[in-house]
């Protein structure tokens, strides 16, 4: 009772608001239904360590130790780095709440968590039956980005890692990992790789 | 250099309109500074968090039981019997002798350090301060301790200095401590790169300055490369990157993953920085111990096992590596084991709830062996590798920060007993960038309570009381740290 006049009361509010920003030259503007429109306050969230290592263990079907383990000694997201991935850390020293903002190291840290785990994925998959790379010959080089097995990857990253399928400006920019700086196609185990570290770091990935 | 001037631009953009003027000041002074380069002038600090209130009556200002003059008195004071106490040849400053482990727990500790060893040896660079703080709580009390109780518009003096000194440095402020001590001060507008990079494991620290190096089955570097720029065109053309492109959480990491992580790599600091010594390091990663661990480990023996050591270890490669101007470290609270006994005790200066003398002649030790190494190494060491720069010490402070001090009374004639804590305490600097082998301010024998000084004059007077601001401003002042509230404190420099 109490809420249903609560809302109510703020519906004459919430038109105003609504009229004030679809007016304001200033705000968002109607560009078209093509063009996205940029969020004003931009408020993001970071995904966390656990939350992070947890999504990769999901997206690429990984056990808990299958993600990143510093060089033998210890878990990347747990132990060795999880303050710069957003972690606190109250008995060991005192953080009692996470840091609100990433670190300087955040990126790179990301870099070598993901880049571990997809490494990890796609030996897997060259290993055994394929899980993530089911496209992929591990024999022979990268697909060409006309292929359907290239389409076919980019896609199952895309849906794993951003819950979502690719873009076609995304697919022919991720066309650019068949092959190395001289042109020469890469393998495919190499691709599968690359594609899935430029997808797992990216901004998209790290934040909602 | 692109970098160096956006940052200088920035913060004079920012003390104009904010209407400071010292922070403004400082800056354009720097720049006009004719002939100087900014490793030329840089200073360094290191902050050593004695966690759990280090009494300084304990260490470098105690008192003798004649001095008290009333038998009856002294059994129940923490005073020392007269012949306990030992002032080397040359120093100025005392402290007591050897104590014997004793109490309860007194078997499951192993007495490594003296003080007397490190006053004969250190006198010269040793300036104790008095103070009195304003909080008994341990983690008030140890933010007051490097906010100076919030006198230089709440920055910590690790952010301050990286402001000072660290603007063209990749990650100036790095803290390694905890509790309090990490915590970071409350100017809002404090610039990102003077913000303090927090590091919890010291080991594993070098591999957060490489994305690829030592992960196993990577792919070839130019080969990441390649796909890190098709990661920014990702990036930047997706929904995703357009909704959110004013983000300030996304633009920071991004500016950190395009600016700062490329000159990481370049610069190749993990091998440098690498602290596991080969043995420990698999050869299947490819990673390299830093060339200075030899030297490292001459120091630090027990830097594997004690966070403690790995911590004054890195800070040592922080600042001879040009990555760092300050470096802060932090005692944990767990203790540490030696060859067969305890090195250090739980909850570290704070056991002397339950032991004092034994916990803080111990704990005294323990954090002026780190002290006494890392005088010796940059002493040893020239800035960046350059002996046109000269000696690291040269431009180096250590400040020993800690909580608050302790209870001066103990049950008439204990010889074992625990301490509550208290306001009242002094600090312990080591430079040469401070007048050395000396007492600034003094004790009374019948409260064992310190008294203040006059920091314009270095004149002792039982009516002053110093605070953490006096503490603050006297490292500042030394450091080259300009802001409106400091307090005059040149008696004290060198």
């Amino acid at each position: 009772m109490i809420m249903r006049i609560l809302l109510r009361s703020l519906l004459p509010v919430l038109a105003l608001a609504s009229g004030c920003r679809d007016g304001d030259a200033g705000g968002t503007e109607d560009t078209g239904a093509d063009e996205v429109q940029r969020a004003q306050r931009g408020e993001l969230q970071w995904k966390r360590n656990a939350a992070l290592q947890r999504d990769l263990m999901r997206a690429l079907e990984l056990p808990e130790d299958g993600v990143c383990n510093e060089l033998g000694r210890g878990s990347c997201t747990r132990e060795i780095h999880h303050i710069a991935l957003g972690a606190a850390d109250p008995l060991r020293i005192g953080l009692y709440e996470p840091l609100p903002d990433t670190l300087v190291s955040t990126p790179i840290v990301l870099d070598r968590v993901v880049m571990s785990a997809c490494v990890n994925r796609a030996d897997l998959d060259r290993g055994g039956a394929p899980v993530v790379f089911t496209e992929l010959d591990f024999g022979e080089a990268a697909p060409a980005p006309e292929d359907e097995a290239f389409a076919a990857t980019v896609t199952a990253l895309y849906r794993r890692l951003l819950s979502r399928d690719p873009e076609a400006h995304e697919l022919t920019t991720l066309g650019g990992l068949t092959v190395d700086d001289a042109g020469e196609p890469v393998s495919a185990h190499e691709f599968a790789v690359l594609a899935c570290f430029a997808i797992g770091t990216s901004s998209e990935f790290l934040f909602f | 250099m692109t970098t160096k001037i956006g940052r200088r631009q920035m913060l004079l953009a920012m003390a104009g309109a904010m209407g400071t003027t010292a922070l403004g000041s400082a800056i354009g002074r720097a720049m006009e500074r004719e002939g100087s380069t900014a490793d030329k002038d840089r200073k360094l600090l290191f902050v050593l968090c004695a966690t759990g209130g280090a009494s300084i009556v304990d260490s470098f200002l105690p008192v003798t039981r004649t001095e008290v003059d009333d038998d009856a008195l002294a059994d129940t004071l923490n005073v020392y019997e007269d012949a306990h106490i030992i002032t080397p040849t040359g120093s100025n400053i005392r402290c007591p002798g050897y104590v014997e482990p004793a109490g309860l727990l007194g078997n499951l500790y192993e007495l490594g350090f003296s003080l007397d060893g490190f006053l004969a040896k250190h006198h010269r660079w040793m300036t104790v301060l008095t103070q009195e703080c304003t909080s008994v709580n341990h983690n008030v009390g140890q933010h007051r301790a490097v906010t100076g109780a919030g006198i230089n518009r709440g920055r910590t003096i690790m952010e301050a200095m990286a402001l000072r000194h660290g603007e063209d440095l990749i990650i100036p402020n790095c803290n390694m401590a905890n509790d309090g001590y990490i915590q970071p001060g409350v100017d809002p507008s404090l610039p990102a790169f003077a913000q303090a990079e927090i590091i919890a494991s010291p080991l594993g620290f070098a591999a957060a300055l490489d994305g690829v190096k030592g992960v196993l089955g990577a792919p070839d570097r130019a080969l990441v490369e390649r796909a890190r720029g098709v990661r920014e065109e990702l990036d930047d053309a997706s929904m995703f990157g357009k909704t959110f492109a004013d983000s300030p959480r996304r633009q920071r990491f991004l500016t950190n993953r395009r600016e700062v992580q490329p000159r990481l790599e370049a610069a190749k600091m993990m091998d440098r920085l690498t602290l596991l010594p080969p043995e420990l390091l698999d050869p299947k990663y490819g990673v390299m111990s830093s060339p200075l661990l030899p030297t490292l480990a001459s120091k630090f023996s027990n830097f594997l096992v004690d966070p403690w050591e790995s911590q004054a270890a890195l800070s040592v490669l922080l600042a001879y590596y040009g990555l760092s101007c300050v470096s802060t470290i932090g005692l944990r609270q767990e203790p540490t084991f030696g060859n067969e006994k305890l090195i250090t005790t739980p909850i570290a200066f704070d056991f002397s709830h339950n032991d004092h003398r034994m916990a803080q002649y111990l704990m005294w030790g323990h954090v002026l062996k780190a002290v006494d190494a890392l005088v010796d190494l940059l002493q040893q060491l020239d800035y960046l590798g350059d002996p046109a720069l000269g000696k690291m010490w040269d431009r180096s402070m250590i400040y020993v920060a800690t909580d608050f001090g302790r209870d001066k009374t103990r049950p008439a004639g204990a010889e074992s007993w625990g301490t509550g804590h208290s306001l009242n305490n002094g600090t312990l600097i080591v430079s040469p960038l401070l007048a050395g082998n000396r007492v600034f301010g003094g004790i009374d024998p019948t409260t064992c309570e310190t008294y203040g000084f006059d920091g314009s004059t270095g004149d002792s007077d039982p009516g002053l009381k110093c605070s953490e601001g006096h503490i603050y401003s006297a490292i500042a002042q030394a450091l080259d740290i300009e802001f409106p509230e400091r307090i005059d404190m040149s008696a004290l420099l060198a």
